[in-house]
């Protein structure tokens, strides 16, 4: 090293290969650090010195993204500065450049199967120099179609120049241009002799040259001449194409074509008229091929607008090649120990069916085998989610025949230096955990060092599952366990427990019931959610977030049990409940919540309605609440000031005003009886609401509630003995803007001056929400695309979870806000 | 002694070092500066930086440039958490990334192994993340172009090692 740095000091220069000298470890800080394993081993052909370096990588990951973009036509110039892809990969079916060349474009896709270069070169000697200094580099590709307007300059000079740099071309497509006589300046690049110079161009793969628009000018035959002399050994056809609508050429020039395509005798020569199809240019692509477009504004958005084809006839690359190229990779790797295994194959585009969920089980073996041998720290395995078998396995009993496609089974093998392990299998695999040696007192084991397990989206049998866990992991902190679908082994009924000892976080949304009990001494942080409850004994307990997805207006008075927890302190950092029926089990819990968050919907009925004004008398002392009720069956108003009559020591109080499908929405008057005591006029008595430390209230709608509620609650507040109150926020629906809403919150407010009144402008961009939202708020991201609404949240609840789950171990709060909108249209979907 | 060296650093590094390039080039720094460098506080810990600090592999030019780096940073290590830092993330920011970018070939490479020697990580881990981001996107012609590199195969050779990692070249 130090030899190196010693010996390059003096020169300085540019021209000095000084990464080749760097020592390896160094070359393999650089190689990790490319966007994947790929991009590596290609420099495996730089030198010698590069033969083999990547081969020893300790750190491998692979992203296969299915291709969305295949066709692109780029008019203008390209700025990959501003103009990312940010989701394409480097291939694309077909890449148009058009109005000017730009290399910053083929070197962004530098694999095309077909390239249309179309293009004018501006004329002078510069114009010509730019041509060139922008076609230095030449996309690789199969088809490749000039079109070029060279103005004044040698066309012959420009094209040949194309052809030098091209690489792999196998079918060339050649638009001529009227020639004429015209002759460039003098000294121009395009008119030196080494310009039409053939000898260096080696078109080694052209099988077939077509040459459009042939005139039957002298120049043009000349071109033809010139081309033929190139270096072009498997070259077998040529066509000339002539337009309908030069009559004739006279006898002498197509003898002369004769005469020129007879010189190569290896080659059949074709001059024909040319078909309507053949004169279809390049400039208006076919209808169903993309076509981006620079906009013009593009200050505002970095990327561009973008469609992408819809009816492309070119099959999409082999899923199977890419999957081959990371066993490849692995067979190909020498490093002893790795570090990091990253695999993550993402989920089909919708609007291409590219059959990416169907990764053969064999592959995820190899792969899983490959992780225990060499002896993988993180392991992130990712797996499209199969839609089919997430959606449909639990309906598909047809005629009483079970038709639940079987999944398939793979074995978790055993990682001694693992400290991290993602795997998320799609709904595709079943997890076998029974190759895993018993742990071995006092030490070595299966998984003695793992401190984080996700286990996303796959079936386990709930024995091996709680055996893993509570026996094999010793270290275990982080646990996630999203989407499992637990079978019950030999008719064993399909439940478990967890007991560990580290357990500091767990994340846990089943889709099947199954969890019975988790102990655990120092667990701090609780998130679940599933149609049952379970017993959680955790002393350490400080967050708990309950989500309850049961469909309890559709069960039939089924008895579930709670979700019960023993052992905690009666103080909570933070308490999030969403559940569509009673919860004053879990209120009555805790004596003082930092921070409530209470998702709830009111059931129809008297009886309910009681139920959730006894449930509101347990509320724990909170200093922030954040509530959505769905009291879709009862007034809004009154059951929102019964609430509040409970929190005196509210400090902070944010309301969510959620829209209700049907038109009489918060409204008493259409759905509850009279003996509800929603209709008693003594609910809305404001006397015994005493938020003597109220400071804010932040009042959100979301979709598009009802002004007459807004207005309503607003004007209830008002009156309200809050006399610490100086901040009100109101933020406006991202979808529907409220307006008369908005005034009416103002003028309240507006009267006094003591209240600082904000409203944050709703944009449809989360993004903006949130930036707007962290100046002041600190909380929500309210856009969920609306057309989305009615099926976003039962589809993609787990892999959804899934994303939550890795962030919530260090962002808990911004979890908790992002999973928000989710949560309340699971509610109204049960609700409708 | 960690816990002495601990101390140097909250107190703001009063006591000052030498560093001296290879070209005899010296820097006077704080403590609290130079022990970024993991082996110069290593150094401060075993107490023999008396004489200041001699550093045979590393230029003057590219030690201004790392202790530039250093003086910036120094601090965000020791003060983390502190909310007037807001601001100041945000220039260090862009200090980093301007200097990044301005790296060219032969001063990026020797940034690098000076980073390495002096065991810098945040400055490797930054220099080393421009050479790939350097390298992602080309092609090996494009990477030897770039980076200078004598390509030493023979054209079979070359096909041959093509052919073996066909997969990833064929994108």
């Amino acid at each position: 090293m130090s030899t190196c740095s010693a010996r390059n000091s003096g020169d300085g220069g540019e021209g000095v290969d000084r990464i080749s000298h760097l020592p390896e470890e160094l070359i393999q800080n650089i190689l990790v650090r490319l966007p994947s394993v790929d991009a590596a081993a290609r420099t495996s052909v730089l030198s010698r010195r590069w033969r083999r370096v990547w081969t020893r990588l300790p750190s491998l990951s692979f992203h296969v993204a299915s291709p969305v973009l295949e066709d692109v036509a780029w008019y203008g110039e390209f700025d990959p500065r501003r103009h990312r892809f940010a989701e394409a990969g480097h291939r694309l079916r077909k890449l148009m450049v058009m109005d000017m060349p730009t290399v910053a474009l083929m070197r962004r896709f530098y694999i095309v199967d077909e390239l249309v270069l179309s293009f004018g070169i501006s004329p002078g000697i510069r114009g010509y120099k730019t041509f060139l200094n922008a076609t230095s580099m030449i996309a690789k590709c199969e088809v490749l179609e000039v079109q070029v307007t060279t103005r004044r300059h040698a066309f012959s000079s420009a094209v040949l120049h194309l052809l030098r740099k091209s690489v792999g071309v196998a079918k060339l497509l050649i638009r001529l241009p009227r020639m004429g006589n015209k002759s460039c300046t003098e000294g121009c690049p395009c008119s030196l002799t080494d310009s039409c110079n053939t000898e260096k161009i080696q078109l080694d793969s052209l099988k077939e040259v077509e040459i459009l628009e042939f005139q039957g000018e002298f120049n043009q035959m000349k071109f033809i001449n010139l081309l033929l002399d190139c270096h072009a050994p498997i070259l077998k056809k040529v066509y000339v194409r002539i337009p309908k609508d030069v009559k004739s050429i006279s006898n002498t020039k197509s003898k002369k074509i004769r005469s020129i395509v007879d010189g190569h005798p290896e080659i059949d020569g074709w001059c024909t008229p040319m078909t309507a199809a053949d004169r279809r240019s390049s400039w208006t692509p076919p209808a169903g091929v993309a076509r981006w477009t620079r906009r013009t504004t593009s200050a505002a958005s970095p990327t561009t607008s973008c469609t992408t084809s819809s009816s492309a006839s070119a099959p999409p690359p082999a899923v199977d090649s890419v999957l081959d190229s990371i066993d490849a990779a692995m067979a190909a790797s020498q490093a002893p120990a790795i570090d990091s295994l990253c695999i993550t194959v993402e989920k089909e585009n919708r609007t291409r069916q590219l059959p990416l969920a169907a990764i053969p089980a064999h592959r995820v073996i190899a792969w899983l085998r490959f992780a225990s041998r060499r002896r993988v720290r993180r392991l992130n395995l990712s797996l499209p989610a199969d839609d089919d078998m997430a959606a449909r396995a639990p309906r598909r009993r047809v005629g009483g025949e079970e038709k639940t496609m079987e999944a398939l089974p793979i074995d978790l093998l055993a990682m001694e230096r693992a400290t991290s392990i993602v795997l998320d299998l799609g709904h595709r695999f079943r997890l076998r955990l029974m190759m895993i040696p018993p742990p071995v007192a006092g030490g070595s084991g299966a998984f003695t060092k793992l401190t984080a397990l996700t286990i996303i989206a796959a079936a386990v049998e709930s024995r091996e599952l709680e055996a893993l866990v509570s026996s094999h992991c010793p270290r275990l902190e982080r646990l996630s366990i999203i989407g499992v679908k637990l079978l019950g082994g030999g008719g064993a009924a399909s439940s478990f427990s967890i007991r560990s000892d580290s357990l500091t976080s767990l994340y846990i949304h089943l889709r099947d019931s199954g969890l019975e009990e988790v102990v655990a001494p120092r667990l701090e942080k609780l998130h679940a959610s599933g149609d049952t409850g379970f017993h959680v004994a955790a002393p350490m307990l400080a967050e708990v977030s309950w989500q309850d997805v049961h469909r309890a207006y559709l069960s039939n008075g089924v008895r579930r049990r709670p979700l019960k927890i023993a052992g905690a302190a009666r103080s909570l950092r933070r308490l999030c409940i969403t559940s569509p029926c009673s919860v004053g089990y879990l209120l009555q819990r805790f004596d003082a919540v930092d921070w409530l968050d209470l998702t709830l919907a009111v059931p129809q009925g008297v009886e309910a309605y009681r139920t959730f004004m006894d449930d509101m008398d347990n509320l724990p002392k909170c200093e922030t609440l954040v509530v959505a009720l769905i009291a879709q069956f009862h007034g809004f108003v009154p059951s929102m000031l019964h609430l509040l009559r409970r929190c005196s020591h509210v400090k902070k109080l944010v309301v969510m005003i959620i829209e209700h499908r049907d038109p009489p929405p918060l409204s008493p008057s259409s759905f509850c009886s009279t003996a509800c005591p929603c209709r008693s006029p003594d609910i809305y008595k404001t006397d015994g609401i005493a938020l003597d430390c109220l400071e804010e209230v932040e009042i959100r709608p979301i979709g598009s509630a009802p002004v007459g509620v807004v207005a309503e609650f607003v004007d209830q507040i008002f009156r309200l003995d809050a006399a610490m109150l100086k901040k009100v926020v109101y933020q406006q629906s991202p979808f529907r803007p409220d307006q008369e809403g908005y005034e009416k919150v103002r003028s309240m407010y507006l009267s006094n001056p003591r209240i600082e009144f904000r409203q944050l402008a709703s944009t449809t961009q989360s993004k903006d929400v949130t930036v707007l939202c962290s100046r002041h708020v600190r909380r929500l991201n309210l856009s969920l695309p609306a057309d989305d609404t009615a099926r976003a949240p039962r589809r993609r609840v787990g892999r959804e979870d899934g994303g939550a789950a890795d962030r919530s171990a260090h962002l808990g709060e911004s979890y908790k806000h992002s999973a928000q909108p989710r949560t309340f249209l699971n509610i109204i979907n049960l609700l409708s | 002694m960690a816990a002495a060296a601990a101390e140097a650093t909250i107190d703001g590094g009063g006591k000052m070092i030498i560093l001296i390039s290879a070209d005899g080039k010296r820097f006077e720094v704080t403590e609290a500066v130079a022990s970024q460098s993991q082996l110069i506080s290593n150094m401060i810990e075993d107490d023999c930086t008396e004489n200041g600090v001699r550093l045979p592999n590393v230029d003057g030019d590219i030690l201004t440039m790392v202790v530039d780096y250093c003086n910036m940073h120094a601090g965000d290590a020791a003060a983390d958490g502190d909310t007037t830092k807001a601001s100041s993330t945000e220039e260090l920011k862009k200090f980093d990334a301007e200097l990044v970018q301005a790296l060219e070939n032969p001063v990026l490479f020797k940034l690098i192994l000076a980073a390495n020697f002096l065991n810098i990580k945040s400055l490797l881990d930054m220099t080393c993340q421009r050479v790939a981001d350097m390298m992602s996107g080309k092609t090996p012609e494009q990477m030897r172009e770039t980076f200078s590199i004598e390509n030493d195969f023979t054209p079979e050779e070359e096909a041959a090692i093509r052919q073996e990692n066909a997969w990833a070249f064929d994108d």
